[in-house]
């Protein structure tokens, strides 16, 4: 295994880290939110409106058989489908489901190791159809990412590659962003059920080399270290550096292997990294014969001392979850959904929470950072912080400028939106929303020569 | 509950607290030092040439933005900047209007013509300076003997700026000058530049917040210094140290305050170290064998038009990997 060099970015303080508290009792949504859309593509509606629909039962899926499917977590209703805002602030069509039952498993099931005995096509198979979405945007779905060679989840043409045999599989048990501690809570208490969790992956990738990644100077209790030793888990220390845990530079940092990008496919370098918590996901969902229904998610609210973190039903509103906590919404000033440097903003609190979504942070009027249109004062800081080796000065401008075919030719395309040069940025220029402008009206121009 | 009016931005949520208005700052408080050796050595007209250009480049600035209608720029702080820069580069013995013609060029033509901050692509203290070297010559080459306040003697080896004094009297002329009164700054010159462990403490500061990075003081530094050390070994009689090339004249305060001004200087690794590298040769090449005495402004000015060249530089790309099977 080659050492990549320690990549650039911002310390990751472990002096925030918060004691957790839970949320209290279950969480029983009245709604659900289901979205029809996500990164790999759109769904289609299997249940008409108005219908009953049982707890499990299968309500929507991608006819070419990339994207993961959608269950109901509940007993309910299904009430219509209408354009609602995704955590991504977009407006994608989405299931409305009035629940009746809880959405929690009444008893939790006992492992049986069943699955040690079943084949991994068969589980890989199992892991597509689960329904998993998860918080990274990985280019393809999980279960496509950890599929053996030939063997893949569903027999489609010009699916994803999967020819090359899975070298490394990364389980990333870091936390991505400053002030997100759910990953390392995640890993104290339940030793067996994330050894078991990974041994799993490790069954169905087939790999020989599967490395847990933590941070550096992170407490491991012994029993999970022993737990990990006798299954040959390697645990590699990573320096708690933000961006480190995304996806392109740890697979750089832990194998020393490079992604091409900007398509971005692991696959296609042999290294398959799964987050520690769709690891979890997915040992329950194989373990209870169950799709993935809930997530896990932590909640930052400012003022509060303690963050919430607790498992939630995918598709639940904001709104509901902070009713359930009488939550005082008179100093809210603004609402994030995946972390403080890849999340979010929300223009309302009636925005589901999907698995993609790990971290809530609702900030106060003073905590709020204002992006100001200044001018680049050519400082250079943000050349010397960005993890990918670009040039933001220069490719914002030529953003703001409109000049989007040097942006590309300057590798806009390389630029994986960490925030970085924002975050540094003295001038206080909204560095991301430029690229991403870049980027989006890079896209539309290809669409309209295609056109031609 | 009636639910608040939410701000929607990209990401990320979190900002460093990292100004234009900070990093002003800290440029200001890295010179105090310079400015307080500066008065210890040549009096209150010192400060007051200092409070002379400071004003008039505030007031240049606050006019300009009124007059071409943009929001007044004041606050950042880089008017005040350019202004004590440009008066640290001035003997105490100008008249008022020297520093205020200084002022003006600067900011107009130096910095505002260009769009402001950032923007220009010459050192906007040095522009006003190199107008006024060229423009009134006479006026600014009247540098007295420091006569510092307390506890010192004033070093009465030289009567000229050591540069002067080497270019007009070879070796002999400074070669007797003890590097104490270098390094405390007991020879004549102008207001800033002289008090070497002063500017070194306005560096070690800059660098200790990360205002600027290393490469374009060391790699100055070091250019200056490898030059003048080969040179002098090849003719010590013709030829000053290195050591004294650094610690005469200039070299440290450009290195620090000139040189890595933001907006003229590359903000490549490869391109600062290279733009360092060519400041110091330029530097030597001008001053043994060009007709300035000083050869730091105008190396700095020339390799600020090679800056953009200089940016092309780049950092490796992450992930530019050839096609994969």
């Amino acid at each position: 295994m080659r050492n990549g060099k320690k990549p650039k970015g911002i310390p990751l303080d472990s002096s925030i880290i918060t004691v957790p508290k839970p949320l209290g009792s279950d969480v029983k949504p009245k709604k659900l939110v289901l979205p029809l859309h996500n990164r790999w593509g759109m769904l289609k509606l299997l249940v008409r409106p108005g219908k009953d629909v049982s707890r499990g039962q299968l309500l929507a899926e991608d006819e070419r058989g990339v994207a993961p499917p959608v269950y109901s977590p509940c007993d309910g209703k299904v009430l219509g489908v209408r354009a609602w805002s995704n955590f991504a602030g977009e407006e994608v069509p989405a299931i409305i489901l009035q629940c009746s039952g809880s959405t929690v498993q009444e008893h939790a099931q006992k492992d049986t190791g069943a699955w040690k005995k079943t084949d991994p096509h068969t589980l890989v198979k199992k892991v597509q159809k689960a329904g998993i979405r998860e918080t990274d945007a990985y280019v393809w779905p999980l279960a496509w990412r950890l599929a053996q060679p030939g063997l893949p989840p569903t027999e489609i043409p010009n699916g994803p590659d999967i020819s090359r045999p899975i070298e490394y599989l990364i389980v990333n048990a870091l936390d991505r962003q400053p002030g997100v501690t759910i990953r390392e809570s995640a890993l104290s208490g339940r030793e067996t059920e994330i050894a078991e969790a990974i041994s799993l992956l490790e069954h169905i990738s087939g790999t020989r080399n599967t490395i847990l990644a933590v941070r550096k100077g992170q407490p491991i209790s012994d029993s999970l270290e022993r737990e990990l030793r006798q299954r040959g888990i390697k645990v590699r220390m990573c320096p708690p550096v933000y961006p480190i845990a995304l996806e392109p530079i740890l697979v750089q940092y832990i194998t020393g292997r490079e992604i091409a990008l900007p398509h971005g496919d692991a696959r296609a370098v042999g290294v398959t990294v799964v987050d520690i918590l769709t690891a979890l996901r997915v040992y329950r969902s194989i373990r209870d014969n169950s799709p993935a229904f809930s997530s896990p998610l932590q909640l930052t609210i400012h003022g509060s001392e303690n963050d919430y973190q607790t498992w939630i039903p995918e598709g639940i509103l904001v709104s509901e979850l902070l009713e359930q906590l009488q939550f005082n919404y008179s100093n809210a000033a603004k609402l994030i959904l995946g972390g403080p440097l890849l999340g979010f903003a929300q223009h309302t609190f009636d925005v589901p929470i999907t698995a993609e979504v790990d971290n809530i942070i609702i900030q106060a009027k003073p905590d709020v950072f204002i992006y100001e249109n200044n001018s680049c004062i050519n400082c250079g800081y943000c050349v010397k912080v960005c993890p990918m080796g670009l040039m933001p000065n220069e490719l914002s401008r030529l953003c703001e400028y409109e000049n989007f075919e040097a942006a590309e030719r300057q590798f806009l395309f390389h630029c994986i939106e960490c925030g970085l040069c924002a975050y540094i940025c003295p001038a206080r220029r909204p560095m991301v929303q430029l690229m991403r402008f870049g980027k989006r009206e890079i896209g539309k121009l290809r669409e309209a020569s295609q056109e031609q | 509950m009636k639910r608040p009016q939410l701000h929607v931005s990209a990401s990320p949520h979190l900002h460093s607290g990292i100004t234009v208005n900070c990093i002003m700052r800290d440029f200001i408080l890295a010179l105090l030092p310079a400015v307080f050796a500066g008065w210890f050595y040549f009096g209150w007209r010192a400060l007051l040439v200092l409070i002379i250009s400071i004003a008039a480049a505030m007031a240049t600035e606050l006019l300009w933005d009124k007059l071409v209608g943009r929001p007044v720029g004041l606050r950042n702080g880089s008017a005040i900047f350019t202004g004590l820069v440009l008066g640290l580069l001035l003997s105490n013995q100008v008249p008022w209007w020297i520093p205020v013609v200084g002022a003006l060029v600067a900011i107009v033509a130096g910095k505002e013509l260009f769009g402001g901050l950032g923007n220009h692509p010459f050192n906007s203290s040095l522009v006003g300076w190199a107008f006024l070297a060229i423009s009134y010559k006479d006026i600014l080459e009247n540098y007295p003997t420091p006569e510092p306040k307390f506890l010192l003697e004033a070093g009465e080896f030289l009567v000229d700026p050591a540069i002067y004094a080497l270019k007009d009297g070879g070796v002999d002329a400074i070669i007797d000058v003890p590097w104490k009164d270098f390094v405390l700054g007991n020879v004549p010159g102008e207001i800033g530049t002289i008090c070497v462990i002063a500017i070194l403490l306005g560096g070690a500061y800059l660098l200790y917040r990360r205002v600027l990075t290393w490469h374009i003081p060391i790699s100055f530094i070091a250019t200056v210094w490898v030059f003048g050390y080969v040179t002098s070994i090849v003719d010590p009689d013709t030829y000053a140290s290195g050591t004294f090339h650094v610690l005469g004249g200039w070299t440290l305060f450009a290195a620090f305050f000139l040189a890595p001004e933001f907006g003229t200087a590359p903000v490549t690794f490869g391109g600062k170290i290279a733009y360092g590298i060519g400041c110091g040769l330029l530097t030597m090449i001008i001053r043994i064998w060009g007709t300035y005495n000083e050869g730091v402004p105008f190396a700095i000015l020339l390799m600020n038009s090679v800056t953009p060249l200089l940016d092309k530089i780049r950092p490796r790309v992450v992930g530019r990997v050839k096609e994969i099977a």
